[in-house]
């Protein structure tokens, strides 16, 4: 039953998936064109034109995987609100299927979806690139990291209260932009009362855990919310 | 398996549905024998689709019970469910999916579910198998939707408005499918419906519901031989007609035009005769009455008399 039920979430969320192929290879795209038009030079001048592309396309690849923190929102909101808003939700909820299975098949098809365009992204990104490359990047991975728990996750329990994809991804996006200032000015706040209170160069890492851990107990109370729901 | 010994096949207790302010089902009861068709009537709006729905589990309800062979469905959902088929009134099966592909995901979801016995069901009903499910019209659409409720032969069907907005043509065949899927297996069918000519043709029972509560419940034949209704003329225009038509028995709806007297009655004798001659109406005529004009008589005369008990 359950393999059956991912099979249909996993098919729901195709049109997601090609989107994310498209978002992640957008910036490869466009910097191949500018490439072949001369727009685009390498770093260093000296290098080899192998290692020139290694380096140029190995960054679009990597610029990629932030595009997919937009992508992999749609995921986790389509994963919670498409069969509601197309009533496909009734048909299942006719059927004698569990509530916790349909549910659990939902979060494991996000959860494949957006975990496996991050894997799959970071793998090419890093294949292409040389080390350098991706070490600068991956400085910045854990802020894309803790930017797209909090976006899946809000995406995830907006989905799960209302019946639109489109709210859900916009409502996910103004919850993270809005913790993320709320945390910002927090630490400000704090710092004004006790000076260097939070180092202004940990105040960035502690929005990014609070995004994170944000992210992740919505997605728990977005489970929760489908789990108690009484209607499908 | 519970016991179904004095159980009904369905059996609604108390059922009572709000939305927030409006209560859409009130109190109502119902108990259907195995193996009856049931066929719920009633205006837009009251009450049948939210009675229906509730049945199936696809909402909680305010209060009361709702079991379906002898279980549940609110407490045990899953059990109740695996021998029920429900037929929604839009088609809710995947929309994207092809009509293989959905009928192949039903079939590994609905327990005792039959490959063959679907694939004659699709042939009968010509439902083309590589269409998309979206891409079909109405009518084939809800044939696919009542292919996939028979799939696993249930013992219960409950169908919502199935054939609204469909063709004639469409209808009858819909309603043929109906009548095979009762003769093929017993089977308890509760359906509602705004196409009278189906109940009467269908139905061994009929219920009729308004503003939420059941307000009449009888067997088909028994409703059609009873219900009739007389014509006559009054003396005097208007006369004392409408202020007699209630000391009228079983007066279910009453109508002055002119010096036309037209009162449709349930379980027209001597009595009703002897009655409306006492309130001036002569030469009492009975005409036999469709399952069409009883259901507009019954729903005008409710509609007359909560208009009459809102003006008092």
């Amino acid at each position: 039953m359950m393999r059956t039920l991912l099979w249909k979430d996993l098919k729901l969320q195709r049109m997601v998936l090609v989107a994310s192929l498209v978002f992640y290879f957008l910036p490869t795209v466009v910097v191949a064109v500018l490439w072949s038009v001369g727009n685009i030079q390498p770093d260093n001048l000296q290098m080899s034109r192998a290692t020139a592309i290694r380096q140029i396309f190995g960054q679009s690849l990597l610029l990629g995987v932030f595009m997919l923190v937009l992508t992999n929102t749609a995921i986790a909101s389509v994963a919670a609100a498409r069969e509601r808003r197309e009533r496909s939700a009734e048909f299942l909820g006719a059927m004698p299927v569990p509530r916790g299975m349909v549910v659990a098949s939902r979060f494991l098809a996000m959860m494949i979806g957006v975990v496996g365009c991050l894997v799959v992204g970071c793998a090419l990104g890093s294949l292409v690139s040389s080390r350098e490359t991706v070490r600068d990047a991956s400085q910045g991975f854990w802020g894309v990291a803790a930017v797209m728990t909090s976006m899946v996750g809000f995406a995830w329990l907006v989905g799960s209260l209302v019946r639109s994809e489109v709210i859900a991804t916009a409502g996910a996006l103004g919850i993270t932009v809005a913790i993320a200032l709320t945390s910002e000015s927090a630490i400000d706040w704090i710092n004004k009362q006790q000076p260097m209170r939070v180092p202004t160069a940990g105040s960035e890492k502690v929005t990014l855990v609070v995004l994170a851990v944000g992210g992740v107990l919505a997605l728990v109370v977005g489970v929760v919310v489908a789990l108690r729901r009484k209607t499908p | 398996m519970p016991s179904l010994e004095g159980a009904g096949a369905i059996e609604v207790r108390g059922l009572s549905k709000r939305f927030g302010r409006v209560e859409a089902v009130r109190g109502v009861d119902l108990r259907i024998e195995p193996g009856t068709t049931f066929g719920l009537l009633g205006l837009n709006g009251s009450g049948k689709s939210t009675m229906l729905r509730t049945m199936v589990g696809l909402q909680p309800p305010s209060a009361g019970e709702c079991l379906l062979n002898g279980i549940d469905v609110h407490r045990n959902r899953v059990g109740a469910l695996s021998g029920v088929g429900f037929v929604p009134d839009r088609p809710t099966a995947y929309a994207w999916m092809r009509v293989h592909e959905v009928v192949g995901f039903a079939a590994k979801l609905m327990p005792g579910w039959s490959d063959e016995r679907a694939g004659v069901l699709l042939k009968q009903c010509r439902v083309p198998l590589d269409a998309r499910v979206g891409k079909l019209s109405k009518g084939t659409a809800a044939k696919l939707s009542l292919v996939l409720a028979l799939g696993h032969d249930p013992r219960i069907l409950i169908l919502d408005e199935p054939t609204d907005g469909m063709d004639p043509i469409a209808r009858d065949d819909f309603a043929e499918q109906i009548v095979a899927s009762v003769c093929d297996s017993p089977r308890t069918v509760l359906m509602s419906t705004h196409g009278l000519g189906e109940i009467e043709r269908l139905a061994d029972e009929i219920g009729l519901m308004h503003n939420g509560a059941l307000v009449l419940r009888e067997r088909t034949d028994v409703l059609l031989a009873t219900t009739k209704r007389v014509r006559s003329v009054l003396e005097v225009p208007g006369g004392k007609a409408d202020l007699s038509a209630a000391r009228v028995p079983g007066c279910v709806w009453s109508r002055v035009d002119g010096r036309e007297w037209t009162v449709t009655v349930r379980g027209v004798d001597a009595g009703v005769l002897e009655a409306i001659r006492a309130a001036g109406g002569k030469n009492a005529q009975v005409i036999d009455m469709t399952m069409d004009d009883i259901f507009r008589d019954v729903v005008r005369g409710l509609e007359d008399g909560a208009a009459k008990e809102a003006a008092a």
